[in-house]
């Protein structure tokens, strides 16, 4: 297992589904250090520590990625993921929009673990968090005092 | 090699004018034989006649010289005289026209020999007559050589009327056996003319007949081809218009979820952290906005999956309906188990269709069925099959509130509902996906219906599978 600081890396160029999500995890006490990406390109610039992160150290626990985003959209982060040897072990939880099955089957294709569709409903989105619960069980369940 | 009507047409008609020029051929050959065969008893009326004269000219110069020699009287002699002015010119006549045969011109070259004799024996007798008297003249007569000549030349001319005759018979004969040819010929010219001409009648009609069709078919032609052009033009468009659906549903699934799930999820997050300084009526007003958005999440939700019934393909297996229903019964449990419902599954024969998409439709129906009946003391469902026209039609009948049926036309409608919100919960969604998965199959959708006596919903699928 990772010896690292259990972090939770949340992939969405939207600050504002970046702020229901954290409201969601922190439900569930989840809120582990939580490091975002606003987009696909800062979320290799974490992964491969350049950039604003080039001074980060350690992996991410588990990724939440969205698919949507501008440069470079989630599908071609996991891409990218699954193709290095580095993190291709690390959980993705692809996060989308809708039920849209172009993208689903293309994300389950590239090695997708599971995925998410963002809800209207905060309590319903909670709920779908709390579904993946086999990959929140890897890390640590601390209080949410952390944050 | 396949001969073309035209061609057989062209072959019949040139045929049926060789025939026809060869029948004109003969009719005129045949003319022509009788015209000669004519000429031919002409001339052997001629030849005998011409040599009978000569025989009577000979009788005249024999009676003249013996009359004479009796009673010395000139006057006896004119036939004489006659006799031996036309006597040559009539041998030569009759030379003439037997020119063609040598065998009459050897005789008439012994007539003209004999004739000579005769005539010098004659005239002969007569100067004796005239210079020593009867007595020597008939001395000179009773040697008999005149009756000899006059015989040979009664012999020489009925060898030529025989010769003639006989020639003529032959010639009658041949005429005969031609004319006999020739009519043997004509009949079976006729016939045949007869049946080509049939042939080609036949050929004419059939030929028209098919041109007929030939313009049928290529009237047709053009109308399919219309209708294909027609039919293309209308896929494309419909490919265009789906195209535009898809980027239409993406743009709703992603951009427009989002602000709303925004909204709901702060609205959410005002209500759990500050809600102790809020009071009452606002309160009750994030609960509105909340619930509106959940709402219109709903109907966004809705409108994606009914575009998805659009797009998404087809996968046809074999379906067995009475497992399907069955199974779908037994997710109605709890509910079934506490209402007093009586539900008459009857036959539901097997289709070819898409499993999820076909359970869609079943689950709809049934669940309206069991919503729209709720109200009634029973509920009375009944839910079968029916194999008619090549069609398999299933029907979920209910005892419940039914509905007017002139509304007929809204009942498949996209968020058309005919009850009331507060009523029967829904979005109006349901029956317009039933009938977007059933045209997909090919199939249509009904329904029958009256106010608080219940509904019977029908769907067709193509009888693919029972024959």
């Amino acid at each position: 297992m990772y010896t690292e600081v259990k972090k939770i890396l949340i992939v969405d160029d939207s600050p504002r589904d970046v702020e229901l999500t954290i409201a969601a995890l922190n439900e569930k006490n989840l809120a582990n250090e939580v490091v975002v990406a606003e987009d696909g390109e800062e979320a290799l610039d974490y992964l491969y520590k350049r950039g604003r992160f080039v001074n980060e150290n350690g992996l991410p626990a588990i990724i939440l990625l969205d698919i949507k985003m501008p440069k470079i959209n989630g599908i071609e982060v996991l891409k990218d993921i699954r193709s290095n040897p580095k993190f291709s072990f690390i959980p993705v939880i692809m996060v989308t929009s809708s039920h849209e099955e172009k993208d689903l089957v293309e994300s389950y294709k590239l090695g997708a673990n599971s995925y998410v569709v963002k809800p209207v409903d905060i309590t319903q989105f909670i709920d779908a968090i709390k579904s993946l619960g086999q990959y929140w069980a890897i890390i640590n369940k601390t209080p949410s005092e952390h944050l | 090699m396949k001969i073309s009507i035209l061609q057989k047409l062209f072959i019949f008609s040139c045929i049926i004018l060789a025939g026809n020029s060869l029948l004109g051929y003969a009719v005129y050959k045949s003319n022509q034989k009788l015209h000669v065969s004519e000429k031919w008893v002409q001339h052997t009326e001629q030849v005998i006649s011409q040599s009978g004269n000569i025989l009577l000219l000979t009788l005249d110069i024999e009676t003249a010289s013996r009359g004479f020699v009796i009673s010395n009287d000139s006057l006896f002699l004119e036939p004489l005289n006659t006799a031996q002015k036309t006597i040559f010119a009539n041998i030569g006549q009759l030379m003439q026209l037997t020119q063609d045969n040598p065998a009459q011109q050897r005789r008439i070259d012994s007539l003209n020999f004999y004739m000579k004799k005769r005539l010098g024996f004659s005239l002969k007798t007569i100067e004796l007559r005239k210079k020593q008297g009867l007595a020597s003249a008939i001395a000179y007569s009773s040697t008999k050589e005149g009756k000899y000549y006059t015989d040979c030349i009664r012999q020489i001319t009925n060898a030529i009327q025989q010769e003639e005759t006989s020639l003529l018979k032959q010639r009658k004969q041949t005429n005969e056996h031609s004319m006999a040819v020739f009519n043997q010929f004509s009949v079976v010219m006729f016939v045949l003319m007869a049946v080509f001409t049939i042939l080609l009648l036949i050929l004419i009609g059939n030929y028209w007949i098919e041109s007929i069709e030939k313009e049928k078919r290529v009237a047709e032609f053009v109308i399919i081809n219309k209708e294909l052009a027609f039919q293309n033009k209308e896929k494309i468009k419909q490919e265009v218009a789906n195209k535009e659906l898809e980027a239409f549903s993406y743009s709703v699934s992603h951009d427009l979820r989002a602000p709303l799930r925004h909204i709901s999820g702060y609205v959410d997050l005002l209500i759990k952290n500050s809600s102790t300084q809020l009071d009452e009526i606002g309160l009750r007003y994030l609960n509105t906005i909340s619930e509106s958005s959940h709402e219109m999440g709903n109907l966004i939700d809705a409108l994606l999956t009914f575009s998805r019934l659009s797009r998404t393909e087809l996968k046809r297996v074999k379906i067995n309906s009475k497992t399907m229903v069955a199974h779908i019964l037994k997710t109605f449990g709890d509910e079934l188990s506490n209402r007093n419902i009586e539900i008459n599954q009857k036959d539901l024969p097997d289709i070819m269709g898409d499993e999820s998409l076909i359970n869609q439709v079943w689950v709809n129906l049934i669940s309206n069925a069991l919503k729209y009946s709720r109200n009634q003391e029973k509920s009375v469902i009944d839910i079968g099959g029916i194999i008619e026209n090549g069609n398999v039609n299933f029907y979920v009948r209910d005892n419940g509130v039914g509905f007017d049926m002139k509304y007929l036309d809204k009942l498949y409608g996209v968020f058309q509902r005919l009850h009331k919100a507060k009523d029967f919960e829904g979005i109006g969604i349901g029956l317009a996906n039933v009938n977007r998965i059933v045209a997909r199959h090919g199939g249509r959708c009904w329904a029958e219906g009256e106010v608080n006596k219940g509904a019977t919903f029908f769907f067709s699928i193509p009888n693919n599978y029972n024959h």
